[in-house]
């Protein structure tokens, strides 16, 4: 490990090390879907890499030596990968996501106010216990000891005469399960969120695409197993508004439909 | 009686450069290096559980942490990883200056891998002060457009701590070259005997390193 090293590797290095530093951080202006991520640290990666075997010189390092400066990497290793492999698979369940429907007439929470939201502790949900599901307006009729199933796409609740709509959404592996929320022009409008996820998610409504301007804004809510209710008017104007996670605005959105 | 050869320093020629455990310059070299890795191992332990923190809190606040990367200035941070690298270049050339016998070199090439690594803490105190007008510190004057404030600051109290142990590794580097370039403007270092500077180098590129990952994870992760 003692020889001298040609000047030009150590240049070498330098150069493809600042062209490839100066070119990540233009990608870091382009779009590149789900890839902007790894290539960014694909690129950290290498250029750490050049460092440590080319200019530090592992490369001729004896084996042992090897091995030795290997450890800490692998150990870094080890450590992100545990953690990840818990903090990733703690939303993750065996069985499917609960759906409690509101009993008619008699709901087990208080009512919001108009634009606000109430926190249901999880103690205050009702256990899953296999009596007639009522229908409600527009929702799939439930047998008995079987959970309302909504498929996502499928309209959750279509226009009523009634002037409230109930809407059962919940959240899991950072999506909604819905991506179609159809509601009457001006009605009231409560949702009851679930997060099965256990990090915050929330539920808003916005006039444009962009999330710019809001119609309402839920509070966010972090679970597994939290529940919230909102309620709030939707908009007189018929039309297609966006619902959205504000805290996973890409991942979780979908149609806010008002007809 | 023959003369004690454990007492006899044998092999302790070239003004006592080698210590008595060692057999040759090699295997002492090969020693000090090894102990500077496995310090080096506590330090990618160390800055790795960051990293890991970071990671987590990316994860569940996606949009809040790029929110807060939309205030980063790429450009300086670009211009810094080009002063480290470089800096990093000058000290490897150092080692080599100091391997070839090289004095002149040796002291010129220290010289610029301390001045960049100035250069490099300057940019970073004209960031942080961008960041104070910005009123991105946290604390009481944390100012964060809502929904996510609390979740941004997340992200600033790791940029700032992240950034500040890295400047202070970096501080301690200036310190340890400054020594380095001391000794060789007495002529401690010679072809056969340079292994503080090659440890020194070692230490100075590890810093590299560490830079190499917090550029792309607090600046560049904007999507």
């Amino acid at each position: 490990m003692n020889e001298v090293v040609p000047k030009r590797v150590y240049f070498t290095v330098w150069i493809v090390i600042v062209v490839l530093s100066v070119v990540n951080a233009a990608l870091a202006f382009v779009r590149l879907g789900p890839f902007n991520s790894a290539v960014t640290m694909l690129i950290a990666v290498f250029n750490a890499f050049l460092i440590v075997w080319y200019v530090i010189g592992v490369r001729r390092y004896p084996p042992l030596m090897k091995v030795i400066v290997a450890i800490g990497f692998v150990w870094m290793g080890l450590m992100i990968h545990l953690t990840m492999a818990d903090y990733l698979t703690r939303a993750w369940s065996t069985t499917t996501t609960r759906s409690v429907t509101i009993p008619a007439g008699k709901a087990p929470f208080e009512e919001p106010a108009l634009g606000s939201a109430t926190r249901v502790p999880t103690a205050a949900v009702p256990p899953y216990e296999p009596t007639a599901l009522p229908q409600l307006p527009g929702m799939p009729g439930g047998q008995i000891g079987v959970p309302t199933i909504v498929p996502t796409g499928q309209i959750a609740a279509p226009p009523a005469r009634g002037r409230t709509v109930r809407i059962e959404l919940s959240a899991s592996n950072a999506s909604f399960d819905k991506d179609r929320i159809v509601v009457p022009t001006g009605s009231t409008v409560i949702v009851r969120f679930t997060n099965d996820d256990p990090v915050f998610h929330n539920f808003s409504v916005y006039r444009d695409a962009a999330g710019q301007r809001a119609i309402f804004v839920g509070q966010a809510i972090r679970g597994p197993g939290a529940m919230i209710v909102y309620r709030f008017r939707a908009p007189s104007k018929p039309g297609v508004y966006l619902f959205r996670c504000d805290i996973h605005p890409v991942a979780m959105r979908g149609s806010f439909v008002v007809k | 009686m023959p003369e004690d050869a454990l007492s006899t320093p044998i092999l302790r020629g070239e003004g006592g450069r080698v210590d008595e455990q060692f057999e040759t310059v090699e295997q002492q070299q090969t020693t000090a290096v090894t102990g500077l890795w496995v310090f080096l191992g506590t330090e990618v332990m160390f800055f790795g559980g960051l990293f890991l923190a970071f990671l987590v809190y990316r994860l569940v606040y996606p949009q809040a942490f790029i929110e807060g990367t939309e205030h980063q200035n790429v450009l300086i941070g670009t211009i810094n990883t080009i002063v480290i690298t470089t800096s990093s270049l000058a000290m490897r050339l150092a080692v080599r200056a100091a391997q070839l016998g090289q004095r002149w070199r040796l002291r010129g090439f220290l010289v610029i891998a301390i001045n960049l690594g100035v250069l490099f803490l300057v940019l970073k105190g004209v960031e942080y002060y961008q960041h104070y007008e910005e009123s991105l510190i946290p604390g009481h004057a944390f100012k964060f457009p809502e929904p996510f404030a609390a979740q941004a600051q997340m992200y600033w109290i790791l940029y700032f701590v992240a950034t500040g142990l890295h400047g202070l590794h970096l501080l301690v580097g200036i310190g340890v070259l400054s020594v380095m370039f001391f000794f060789a403007m007495l002529d401690k270092f010679g072809p056969e005997y340079y292994t503080p500077v090659e440890v020194s180098a070692n230490y100075w590129h590890f810093v590299d390193i560490v830079w190499t990952f917090l550029f792309p994870v607090l600046y560049l992760l904007r999507w």
